[in-house]
């Protein structure tokens, strides 16, 4: 029986409900959907999560494609998707929740007496993230900006790997795409709540996929390759049968230590370099301008050597987070010559 | 020439903000504005941009049309608004952060209104009330794609229709419909009038240099059509389709994910036809199909990102009257 606090399925069921977090002051219940899929063999659990991040809905389509296509009686182990988890946010289009203004993605494990989307965390982290094996946390350019990459912790030591890093290097090649990166610690905050996943042994990757800003032309294609990329996950952990499918045989890592944010001034953002464009120091990566006049008010430049890796603002106006992520490459890796299933037993 | 404090003399260009009055908290609201005085007389157009707060990628662009102007090859007046709600714009929002009002939803303005009304008030006296024709640039914002030139059925729609025609856009969609902004009263007062939908966020990665450049040849081109400007028109298509619309489809059955079938745009569709659908966010199931109430051209328009806002227009159809080579 796989059991998400009230919703649950025996094996060989596919089910869903919500799972019952935390009400607000008006009487709205932020319960929290949730898909289970109990296989019909035992074998690992895997978490899917979309829109933590109210606005970044291009996972959570294809969380719901996948599930739609999942038979459980042909996987092993079983798999909570969780399509939408902050759904004050999906429902406003808004990072965090503005029910108590907070970013449940940065509150893991969570408070049972705190604030709503504190509670929020609390219960899902009990119920859900502590039954993981693997949890696969889909972010987007919202409808601002545009990424593709998979994107996991920095490793403490990378020639003397623990397991769980040994695993998560093989699930980041076999998600599928040809770009991936890592954080040097401190490069966005504590970390604290990935900490709080790590510490409950569940191994998480995050994937940047997609964004408004080329939502028109790409957003089919993001959501086919994201999904792609859930089926990859499931072959990798030996949860079905069958071939990884990948962008191609490559997948460069960067070490992703640069991060462009806005200057002293404000104005219209015009971004100026491209997707694996090779800055030197002091080169421009983007421009703010007087809005009325086009009067240039302040360059960008980046502050140190690097690539731009595929993430950044796009649409003309720039807020709290960064505008643009460089980096250097740390590895190429080559799925041909790699064994690429991971074992939970 | 004078609008406000911004002169310019004959042959001159000039630039400041219209200013109409102040917040509780003694921001001004104000209007940007460029002011291109030709060497020669002629009509005055006005081109205006930004009253929403999210339309915002036309500032991109109009600046430097205007600095690509020669006021000596000029005959007559341009008076340009690269982004008119400044509020909205620094608050990230569409309405006016001041009042909640949105600037083209406020008709020609109220002299005893609200500080958006005032300022609107204001400006369409100054400006729009003497101005012989007006492009109006919309765009989709963060949620929608738009390529078409919209003509009210109001006024002089032969003259607005020809210079809808001349901005080179790929549509032109005749019956606009009334939306209580300043063009529509425009059109009323007897300007040739075009609402301009050019554009929107979730193009903007893919097609940003083809979009702005509409943006660009739609306001010398509108010159052009005037007299007031020499030279071909510009345009990146052949031709223009000119559509009666006739149905507007907007939400108004289940919410939730909405995909419309961005292959259609331009396609003749029957009734019946399958043009999209809505999906439930979190069980994932079709809870509800979008489809054509009547056959038509599919006008290229309407919600792109999945979670369309409240009353967007999801897409546009209409019976195709003729196509005009871009002449």
């Amino acid at each position: 029986m796989l059991k998400v606090g009230n919703v649950s399925a025996k094996a060989g069921e596919k089910t869903f409900g919500y799972l019952e977090t935390a009400q607000s002051r008006s009487g709205m219940r932020l319960d929290v959907p949730v898909h289970l899929i109990a296989g019909a063999q035992p074998g690992p659990t895997l978490m899917l999560q979309g829109a933590i991040h109210g606005a970044e809905v291009i996972g959570s389509i294809a969380i719901l494609d996948f599930v739609a296509k999942a038979d459980p009686a042909a996987i092993r182990g079983n798999v909570i998707a969780v399509p939408v988890v902050n759904r004050a946010g999906f429902e406003l289009g808004t990072r965090g929740s503005l029910v108590d203004d907070k970013d449940i993605s940065r509150l893991f494990p969570g408070k049972k007496d705190g604030s709503v989307s504190d509670q929020t965390a609390y219960i899902y982290f009990q119920e859900a993230i502590t039954q993981a094996d693997v949890l696969i946390d889909f972010h987007a350019g919202a409808r601002t900006a545009y990424e593709r990459y998979v994107l996991f912790n920095a490793e403490e030591d990378p020639d003397n790997l623990t397991l769980m890093e040994q695993r998560r290097r093989k699930l980041v090649v076999a998600f599928g795409l040809d770009q991936a990166a890592f954080f040097p610690p401190g490069t966005f905050g504590s970390g604290a709540s990935k900490i709080a996943i790590e510490e409950v042994d569940t191994l998480q990757i995050t994937l940047e996929f997609g964004g408004g800003t080329g939502w028109f032309k790409n957003g089919e294609d993001n959501v086919r390759d994201a999904e792609r990329g859930i089926w990859n996950i499931l072959k990798a952990m030996g949860m079905i049968d069958g071939e990884l499918e990948a962008d191609g045989p490559l997948c460069t890592v960067y070490e992703a230590g640069v991060v462009i944010w806005k200057p002293a001034v404000d104005g219209l953002f015009i971004r100026d370099s491209k997707f694996r464009d090779q800055l030197q120091t002091g080169d421009v990566y983007g421009r703010l301008v007087d809005p009325y006049t086009g009067e240039l008010l302040a360059e960008m430049p980046t502050p140190k050597d690097g690539i731009v890796i595929p993430s950044g603002q796009e649409w003309p106006t720039v807020g709290a987070t960064s505008i643009g992520i460089l980096g250097s490459i740390d590895r190429v890796e080559d799925r041909r010559a790699l064994d690429l299933s991971v074992s939970f037993d | 020439m004078k609008i406000g404090t911004i002169a310019a003399q004959a042959g001159e260009k000039s630039y400041g903000f219209f200013k109409t009055g102040e917040t509780h908290g003694r921001f001004p609201a104000h209007i940007p504005l460029h002011l291109v005085v030709g060497a020669e007389d002629g009509p005055m157009l006005v081109v205006q941009a930004g009253t929403s707060g999210l339309e915002i990628e036309p500032s991109l662009i109009l600046p430097h049309v205007v600095k690509e102007l020669d006021p000596a090859q000029i005959k007559g007046t341009l008076v340009l608004v690269p982004l008119m709600n400044t509020s909205g714009f620094e608050f990230a929002e569409i309405n006016s952060a001041w009042d909640d009002k949105h600037l083209n939803r406020l008709g020609r303005g109220a002299a005893d209104g609200s500080v958006s009304e005032q300022m609107i008030h204001e400006y369409y006296q100054a400006v729009i009330a003497k101005a012989d024709a007006l492009v109006d640039i919309r765009t989709g914002s963060q949620w929608s794609y738009h390529h078409f030139a919209g003509v009210y059925d109001e006024g002089d729609v032969e003259a607005s229709k020809a210079l809808a025609v001349a901005l080179g856009l790929p549509q032109v969609a005749l019956g606009q419909a009334a939306d209580d902004s300043m063009a529509l009263e425009a059109a009323r007062d007897g300007l040739a009038v075009v609402a301009a939908h050019i554009g929107g966020g979730p193009g903007l990665r893919d097609y940003r240099d083809r979009d702005l450049g509409r943006m660009r040849n739609a306001v010398l081109n509108a010159m052009r059509r005037l007299g007031m400007l020499d030279g071909a028109l510009e345009s990146d298509v052949d031709s223009v389709a000119v559509i009666n619309r006739h149905t507007v489809i907007k939400p108004s059955g289940q919410r939730g994910f909405v995909f419309m079938d961005k292959r259609l745009r331009g396609a003749q569709v029957k009734a019946g036809d399958k043009l999209g659908y809505v999906r439930h966010p979190f069980s994932g199931e079709v809870i509800e199909e979008i489809m054509a109430p009547r056959a038509g051209v599919m006008v290229d328009a309407g919600a792109s990102w999945p979670v369309p806002l409240e009353g967007s227009v999801l897409a546009i159809l209409g019976d195709l009257v003729e196509e005009i080579e871009v002449a």
